[in-house]
């Protein structure tokens, strides 16, 4: 096997401007934020994001102009409340949105993992989002003729998924909460795998195996402030200090200093 | 009696509506502090689902976010989210959903996605997040929501997640499998679908009136004939959530 590692500005390289991107982690835990602010110091933009969920990491990409298209269930911080550039952006239409839900990424990374156009469920149907999502189609199932939805299969430029502990080769456990980082790992045309901790080699269990990743870079806190377990919980001061920042209209200053 | 506040009443009336043995998708933030109060109260063998696929979480303190190390440690399984929706929310294994959301209307349809027009938003909002999904497919759904006008429209700008639609004939119609919105729990009492799905005044929590829940409801919001009144927090469930619960108050003033 081939080792794989490398930096984090070389791992940035493979992004380049107008890819889809997807940020593995969910929420406020595993979020590729070190590999974030590395790309924060490039000139990439126009990029689609791609995330199954979408919180601090992705705002500091939107805030930062970098984000064309944002296709995501959700754009929050939980308990913390909207997404301030997000929703100012968002709002002010200075973004374009496509409405996704869980299911609809799910199941469309699961359609391209099988190699077929879709993957049916049933989730919006009385909902507004086909309204908004007419490229969605509501087929009848060909054997009971209900009709179902057609979620599209989910193509995937470069997924970045942060773990706590992987191997030269792109072997990794996510030790906890998975997202749908298995799926990214093995749909992605390119994965770039940061990690808390590099060992030479991982034996089985494996949560995500190195078969189709990139690039591993040894990033230690490399998720911070968002969570990794089992090495740090979330830094709530730190979402504080962002949105407080983001509400005095510092967004940039805060880039700068956390980029330097 | 001892006092309480208005967000204690809300929790604990919420935590009353679940059923011992209840298969529970949570969120994070009140919902979650009543499936715990509820765990700790009447239903100790409720397993709950976190919306991050860790399944039967077993909390010791209450997370900020669903991706908390405390939800993963005590778990019986974690899956992905792949086979979160696909093997046990579509497959009808979830009995309950809690589901939020800026707007909810007369027929219980739910608007986390934009306030205003679509295309031209007075506020964008984070989004569906599971919730669509998860109103389609759980049993029984629940709401929590402080009770203003501006929260229930007699239509929502955006449905994100169905309720009955127009009435449950058109929910039927449409096929959704779950049963659709059960009780929406404000700070002033509880909504709970007629039998055409349309949301009416079912209880009030002690001190609230009608005309309250008439003003702060934006459709002409019907009375139930039995309308009852919530029985208090006893000291038990105030003693768990102030001091095992949410000891420092973050979801709970």
């Amino acid at each position: 096997m081939i080792d794989k590692t490398t930096s984090l500005t070389e791992a940035a390289k493979l992004i380049k401007s107008g890819a889809t991107l997807s940020l593995g982690g969910m929420n406020l835990y595993r979020r590729p934020v070190a590999l974030v602010r590395e790309l924060l110091k490039t000139e990439v933009r126009d990029l689609t994001l791609l995330n199954f969920t979408s919180s601090y990491e992705s705002d500091l990409l939107i805030g930062a102009g970098r984000v064309k298209t944002l296709r995501t269930c959700y754009c929050g911080l939980e308990s913390f409340g909207l997404a301030p550039m997000f929703t100012t952006l968002a709002t002010a239409g200075k973004l374009q949105l496509i409405e996704e839900t869980e299911a609809s990424i799910a199941f469309g990374l699961r359609a391209t993992l099988a190699g077929v156009g879709f993957m049916p469920g049933q989730g919006w149907i009385g909902t507004d989002l086909l309204k908004v999502r007419p490229d969605v189609k509501v087929i009848d199932d060909p054997y009971t003729g209900q009709p179902v939805v057609a979620f599209p299969a989910q193509q995937v430029d470069v997924a970045i998924i942060h773990a706590p502990i992987a191997d030269r080769f792109g072997n990794a456990r996510l030790l906890g909460n998975l997202a749908i980082d298995q799926e990214l790992s093995l749909a992605a045309k390119c994965v770039i795998v940061t990690a808390e901790e590099i060992v030479d080699e991982l034996d089985a269990p494996l949560e995500m195996t190195g078969l189709s990743v990139t690039a591993v870079v040894p990033t230690p806190r490399g998720a911070w402030p968002t969570s990794c377990y089992p090495h740090y919980p979330l830094d709530g001061e730190e979402i504080l200090r962002y949105i407080d920042a983001c509400a005095a209209e510092k967004f940039e200053e805060y880039i700068a200093a956390s980029t330097r | 009696m001892t006092n309480y506040s208005s967000s204690e009443m809300m929790v604990v009336a919420a935590a009353r509506l679940l059923r011992d043995g209840d298969v529970v998708f949570v969120g994070i933030g009140q919902p979650n502090l009543a499936c715990n109060l509820a765990r700790r109260t009447h239903a100790p063998t409720m397993n709950l689902i976190y919306e991050a696929g860790v399944i039967g979480a077993q909390p010791s303190h209450l997370p900020l976010s669903i991706g908390d190390p405390c939800l993963v440690s005590g778990a019986a399984s974690i899956c992905s989210m792949f086979e979160i929706f696909a093997y046990y929310l579509q497959n009808g294994k979830i009995d309950v959903g809690f589901l939020g959301g800026a707007q909810i209307d007369r027929f219980g349809n739910i608007n986390a996605t934009v306030i205003g027009p679509y295309a031209k938003p007075k506020v964008r909002l984070p989004g569906s997040g599971g919730a669509a999904e998860i109103a389609a497919w759980a049993n029984r759904i629940y709401c929590l929501t402080p009770h203003q006008a501006r929260r229930f429209p007699e239509k929502c700008d955006f449905i994100t997640s169905a309720g009955f639609l127009s009435g449950r004939k058109e929910r039927e119609a449409k096929g959704l499998r779950g049963g659709g919105p059960q009780a929406v729990v404000t700070d002033l009492g509880m909504l709970a679908p007629d039998e055409n799905g349309e949301l009416i005044l079912t209880a009030l929590h002690p001190g609230a009136t009608v005309e309250q829940a008439l003003k702060n409801t934006g459709w002409k919001l019907k009375v139930a004939d039995d309308l009852t009144t919530t029985e208090p927090p006893t000291d038990e469930e105030l003693r768990l959530l102030r001091e095992e619960l949410d000891p420092t108050g973050i979801y709970l003033k």
